[in-house]
């Protein structure tokens, strides 16, 4: 299952969900006016000439004050009549990488016959599922529309850098203008919750991963040093990537075409990979470095389990410790790998549970197989907290804990491992501007992209840009319209 | 056409116009075209240079030694000047703006500019109180709420801006393409206009609605010189008044009411009574100099009420002149402020100063013979060396002249000179003898020009004919005295009211016939000049403007009268009582109503019994309350609805149209290219059915593409009734059709 095709939590279109939201925006108001500051001046200034005219008795004043007051009362019928049968949609990618490019497509039609809908802006609000979470973080998408023809829609970009991981929530569009004046500010609040899931950041596993991987393969097959015995089967070729092994390089293709071609071995048989999460905190006195232990784990798990789900046939899991530790596990894969990275990005610290309770709730297949990754933030011992296994100590200690490996975050010790370097923010930006976050992980041809895309919003492949939003040189650029 | 340009230029225009509003006084000074000149050039200037490129404006540390040299200019003015404080500010303001013209605007700066214009359009508003300035004070209004728009949509662009590319301190570049392009169209003309009608009917609104004293002045700071009134002078040369009698400018205006304050129409002829020329000269007349100024005696009601008598409320514009014009003999003059004076030995009424606009109530007898209050006898010295004094020898070639004429009429007694006087005005009046002419001109200036006038010319204005009989009077021993003022004036059927032009000036005479029985002078009005050649004379000036005076003088009416001279009596009569009548006729009108339904419906609903709903009466009763149940549920249900499609906005043919119906609408609008439309009667299936015939026979190339219309309205059929999602790969295909479907019936566009 791609990306695309994951359900989105999106607003309820049926009969149920209408008569709620009638309701709801019966007993709540959508609409409020307020003024501006410059209304706020221009009243004030109004107000001195009205006085003055009245202590005065002058009616000239009187007029010129009168006259300034029609203004004011003409922005409430003016703005209003700006807002009638205009829409906004917003269409966002509904998971996206902390630290990569937020981008969000706001859609402003204007159903009107006649008028043009002129600096029209709409405002999003994007909260978070975790209260805990900071809002003054968040970001705030604010797009403005120029001006959108009669009968026309045009789409505008808003580009910011998503925040921390975790579960948000877009809540209400606001669509408002100051039209005609500047003096008045309406806007029209539409409820439109839409999940946007933070994926935690994720960056590049080194040469050293993979040498660690292999080593522990060995210490389970014994040491071998063909790659026949490593049962790869040739696959094809791809571009060389940082930590490619030079001996992977297929030098007359790269003659060929002018840039270092690696050759691809889709391993057969590969051992199974669990990977064992103690985000654990202490209760009191957390100082910055072990927060940020715990958020270097998270990476670090997420970043094994987009490489690994990068390719079949290689189960995965994914356990953490906790007051009810957890396990997630299957065949790798695209859903296995939302699975999981939606899991590890609502994942919280916690200063209850310990390892022995996750071996305990491991499957058994993967007790037994599978390559255990151990991710703390805090010393153990394995062979202490296998002891205190009920499975692990009921078979024989030594089996699973032959397989472990044990990594402490809080020590340094996957700085060697994994790498959040320049060249992958940079990467990351080109894959967000590209399309969305979800194109980090959809190996599928771009024209299975689009069409995917396009089963989950029509609009996307038949309503073309207004001609004036072509133009339109708005702050947000024309490259941002669609 | 750029919106930026388009704003910067229509800003530039306001400001002029805020310009010319605080110079509209054409009295103001020779130079007062000077400002607005200025304005006007260097908005042209700027939009040709620091609007295109910010780096184009002066430096900061010039633009801040002009601004300070500013005050220099302000000094200068004030040391020539210096009764003119507001109006020197009013330019000090002018010159601040120019030296802002030429430096780069944020939205800040255009502001501050509005403000100067705003202010100088107020300074303009309270020390100019001629007509022009509302004139001025208009346009500035419409383009002020055109700007306020134009100005609003730049702002909107610059407050979306990138924060990395402007900041908040820096003068904004003109933006290198319009965010706004195609802005000018149609309908936004159109809107703005109706804001623009909006915007100004509720200011007008609510000005009429502000509550007002009860003697609001049109100004209280105009003190401006207003324009000089020629013949109304210590001293008028014979002939001097000819040179306003072809002028149309206007003098006052004047409202007739009763004593109620019901509008009456005006006297026949009236004469506004002005100055009183006594001493004649070698063709001067000149005002006695000794003066006996009194405040003008306040008449109470009750001595008012023992008179037939009539109200005149007056608004007199600007003039040079102290003299109040009134109907005489005037019973009381009321004003809000210093009370008028009267002259008691000429009867002329004063004012205090000579300068602005000033409103005033006078109340004046119908029987224009009876004697004018406070004006005293004149003593039989004065008599003597001022009434009678003519030079001698004139006197006696005048005598000849006028004794024949009152040969016979007895010589004792008031009656015995009104019937001399009228023997001679009658002499005057015969067109046999004199004609009527604006033309000047002497056939003998060796002798004295009323001689002339009598002798050789015998032709001339109202002057000449008046001076002549005075002259004659006073050579058969008559006292006389010449009066200058206004006779008649411009009715407006519309608006019940006289506008006076200096075209109506008129000299007439006033003959001494001693005093009453209680002691007060008689003085009987006499009118030389011949009637109908004068208002033949007055008709033709004005030429092409006189065909539309009754509009200008609408426009003028509610300019004088309800804009500028808008007090609580007229706010209570144009709004109070109107309101006061219609809710009491409406109240009226709800309880004879209520009556008839109450005892309608009392006679409908009584029953004897409950048999006797058993009828023809209980059975209509019946039906009725049923229909009005059946009709307030349905009105219920509406109102639900509406509330409902009200509150859930246009969101179900909005954005989220599905893609089937977005691709069966692009489908519709491409066959209503071809006039292929369906009808209300006609399903979308047979529609389609009927694009395929018409796609089929329109020759191989059509005939690719005529299955499209089908599969596409397949697709509607599937998500608008059969609310499913389509497939990817059914979007693709449906979007693939469409497109050689368009490319088919475009092929230009296409190509």
């Amino acid at each position: 299952m791609s990306v695309d095709e994951n359900q989105r939590a999106t607003a309820s279109r049926g009969r149920a969900g209408r008569l709620a939201r009638g309701l709801v925006s019966t007993l709540v108001s959508t609409e409020r006016a307020g003024l501006t500051r410059e209304g706020i001046g221009y009243c004030a200034v109004m107000a001195i000439l009205l006085a003055a005219g009245v202590l005065q008795q002058i009616n000239l004043i009187l007029l010129v004050a009168t006259t300034a007051a029609g203004p004011i009362v003409a922005s409430l019928f003016g703005s209003r009549a700006m807002m009638r049968r205009l829409g906004g949609r917003r269409r966002t990618s509904p998971h996206v990488f902390a630290g990569d490019p937020l981008t969000v497509d706001y859609a402003l039609e204007n159903g009107r016959k006649r008028l043009a809908a002129l600096a029209v802006f709409v405002e999003d609000q994007l909260v978070p599922a975790d209260r805990s979470t900071a809002v003054a973080a968040l970001p705030a998408p604010r797009v403005f529309f120029p001006r959108v023809g009669a009968g026309d829609r045009a789409r505008v970009r808003w580009r910011g850098e998503a925040p921390q991981r975790g579960k948000y929530f877009f809540q209400n569009l606001a669509l408002g203008t100051r039209s005609p004046f500047g003096l008045i500010e309406r806007r029209v609040t539409t409820p439109m919750p839409e999940q946007l899931i933070v994926y935690p950041k994720v960056g590049r596993l080194t040469r050293s991963w993979r040498q660690l991987q292999r080593q522990a393969t060995e210490h389970r097959l014994g040491r071998r040093h063909d790659r026949s015995a490593m049962q790869e089967e040739y696959h094809g070729l791809r571009d060389y990537r940082s930590g490619d092994s030079l001996r992977w390089i297929h030098w007359r293709t790269s003659a060929r075409l002018g840039e270092l071609m690696v050759r691809e071995y889709e391993q057969q048989n590969e051992q199974d990979l669990a990977i064992l999460l103690d985000p654990w905190l202490p209760r009191a006195q957390v100082s910055s470095h072990q927060r940020e232990a715990v958020e270097r784990a998270i990476s670090f798990a997420a970043t094994v389990c987009l490489e690994t789900c990068r390719r079949q046939g290689r189960r995965l899991a994914i356990g953490w410790t906790g007051a009810a530790p957890g396990v997630v596990q299957g065949p790798s894969s695209i859903k296995l790998l939302h699975e999981l990275l939606e899991q590890l990005a609502v994942l919280r610290p916690t200063h209850e549970g310990r390892l022995a309770e996750l071996f305990d709730a491991l499957p058994a297949a993967t007790l037994r197989d599978a390559l255990l990754i151990v991710v703390s933030t805090r010393p153990l011992n394995l062979m202490e907290e296998a002891e205190r296994s009920t499975r692990v100590a009921a078979t024989s200690a030594r089996g699973p804990l032959s397989r472990a490996v044990f990594l402490n975050a809080g020590r340094d010790d996957l700085d060697n491992l994994i790498r959040f370097d320049e060249s992958d923010a940079a990467r990351s930006t080109e894959r967000g501007t590209a399309g969305d976050g979800a194109s980090l992980i959809d190996d599928r041809a771009p024209e299975a992209r689009r069409r995917s895309r396009s089963a989950d919003d029509p609009d996307a492949n038949q309503e073309p840009a207004t001609a004036s939003a072509a133009r339109d040189p708005s702050p947000n650029g024309p490259e941002e319209r669609a | 056409m750029s919106s930026y340009l388009v704003y910067r230029a229509s800003f530039y225009l306001m400001m002029t116009v805020a310009a010319v509003a605080l110079c509209a006084d054409p009295s103001n000074s020779r130079f007062g075209w000077l400002p607005p000149f200025l304005v006007a050039a260097a908005g042209v200037a700027a939009l040709s240079t620091v609007d295109r490129d910010p780096k184009l404006g002066l430096p900061p540390g010039l633009a801040k030694a002009l601004a300070l040299g500013t005050l220099g200019l302000l000094y200068l003015e004030l040391s020539l000047e210096d009764s003119e404080l507001v109006r020197a500010l009013g330019h000090w303001l002018i010159a601040l703006q120019l030296v802002k013209y030429s430096l780069p605007k944020t939205a800040v700066d255009d502001w501050f500019l509005f403000l100067v214009g705003l202010m100088q359009v107020l300074i303009g508003s309270v020390i100019n109180t001629g007509d022009q300035v509302g004139v001025w004070l208009f346009a500035w209004a419409l383009l002020a709420v055109w700007v306020l728009g134009q100005f609003f949509l730049q702002r909107e662009v610059h407050r979306f801006a990138e924060p990395s590319s402007t900041s908040p301190a820096a003068a904004p570049a003109p933006p290198r393409e319009d965010p706004y392009a195609g802005l000018f169209d149609r309908p936004y003309f159109m809107a703005t206009l109706r804001v623009m009608a909006l915007t100004l009917a509720l200011g007008f609104l609510a000005f009429l609605l502000i509550p007002r004293q009860s003697a609001m002045a049109r100004s209280r700071f105009g003190q401006a010189p207003g324009q000089h009134l020629t013949g109304f002078d210590e001293e008028v040369a014979l002939g001097q008044l000819g040179e306003i009698l072809e002028n149309e400018t206007p003098v006052m205006t004047v409202e007739f009411t009763d004593l109620d304050r019901n509008p009456v129409p005006p006297p026949t002829e009236p004469l506004w009574r002005g100055v009183t020329l006594n001493k004649y000269e070698s063709g001067r007349w000149r005002r006695h100099t000794s003066r006996a100024l009194r405040r003008f005696p306040i008449a109470s009601s009750s001595q008012i009420a023992q008179h037939n008598a009539f109200r005149q409320a007056i608004k007199l514009e600007p003039n040079d002149s102290p003299i109040l014009f009134a109907i005489r003999p005037v019973l009381s003059i009321r004003y809000r402020g210093f009370p008028p004076a009267i002259n008691t030995i000429d009867g002329t009424a004063l004012r205090q100063g000579a300068r602005g606009t000033f409103d005033y109530e006078v109340i004046s007898d119908t029987d224009a013979g009876a004697p004018q209050i406070a004006e005293l006898p004149p003593s039989p010295d004065r008599v003597e060396e001022v009434l009678l004094a003519v030079a001698p020898e004139l006197k006696e070639r005048l005598r000849r002249i006028a004794e024949p004429l009152v040969e016979g009429l007895p010589s004792d007694g008031p009656e015995a000179i009104l019937a001399r006087g009228r023997a001679l005005e009658g002499y005057l009046l015969d067109p046999r003898n004199f004609g009527y002419t604006l033309q000047m001109g002497r056939v003998d200036s060796s002798i004295d020009p009323v001689e002339d006038f009598l002798i050789n010319r015998r032709e001339g204005h109202c002057e000449y004919f008046a001076s002549a009989l005075a002259l004659l009077l006073r050579s058969i021993d008559i006292p006389s005295r010449m009066v200058n003022g206004f006779k008649g004036g411009d009715w407006n059927d519309i608006t019940q009211t006289m506008t006076v032009r200096e075209k109506h000036a008129h000299s007439w005479v006033e003959a001494y016939a001693g005093v009453n029985g209680e002691g007060e002078p008689i003085w009987f009005v006499l009118d030389p000049t011949p009637g109908t050649e004068r208002e033949r004379s007055i008709a033709e000036m004005g030429g092409l403007a006189s065909r539309f005076r009754v509009v200008t003088d609408l426009v003028r009416h509610v300019w004088i009268f309800y804009i500028q001279g808008y007090n609580a009596d007229r706010q209570s009569k144009l709004l109070y009582e109107p309101l006061g009548m219609l809710a009491r006729g409406v109240r009226s009108l709800a309880f004879a109503g209520w009556a008839a339904i109450a005892s309608a419906a009392a006679a409908l609903f009584h029953f004897q019994n409950i048999r006797s709903l058993i009828s023809v009466k209980g059975f209509i009763v019946t039906f009725l309350l049923l229909l009005a149940l059946v009709l307030l549920a349905k009105f219920s249900a509406w109102l639900l609805r509406r509330a409902l499609a009200w509150w859930r906005g246009p969101d179900e043919d909005g954005p989220g149209v599905t893609a089937g119906i977005l691709f069966y609408r692009r489908l519709a609008q491409l066959l209503a290219e071809y006039d292929l439309e369906r009808s209300p009667a006609e399903t979308q299936n047979e529609f389609a059915r009927r694009a395929f015939r018409f796609l089929s026979g329109r020759g191989t190339g059509v005939q690719d593409v005529a299955e499209s219309p089908q599969k596409i309205v397949d697709a509607f059929y599937q998500v608008r009734f059969g609310h499913q999602d389509l497939p990817p790969e059914t979007l693709a295909e449906l979007e693939r059709r469409l497109d050689a479907l368009e490319a088919v019936l475009r092929p230009s566009e296409g190509s």
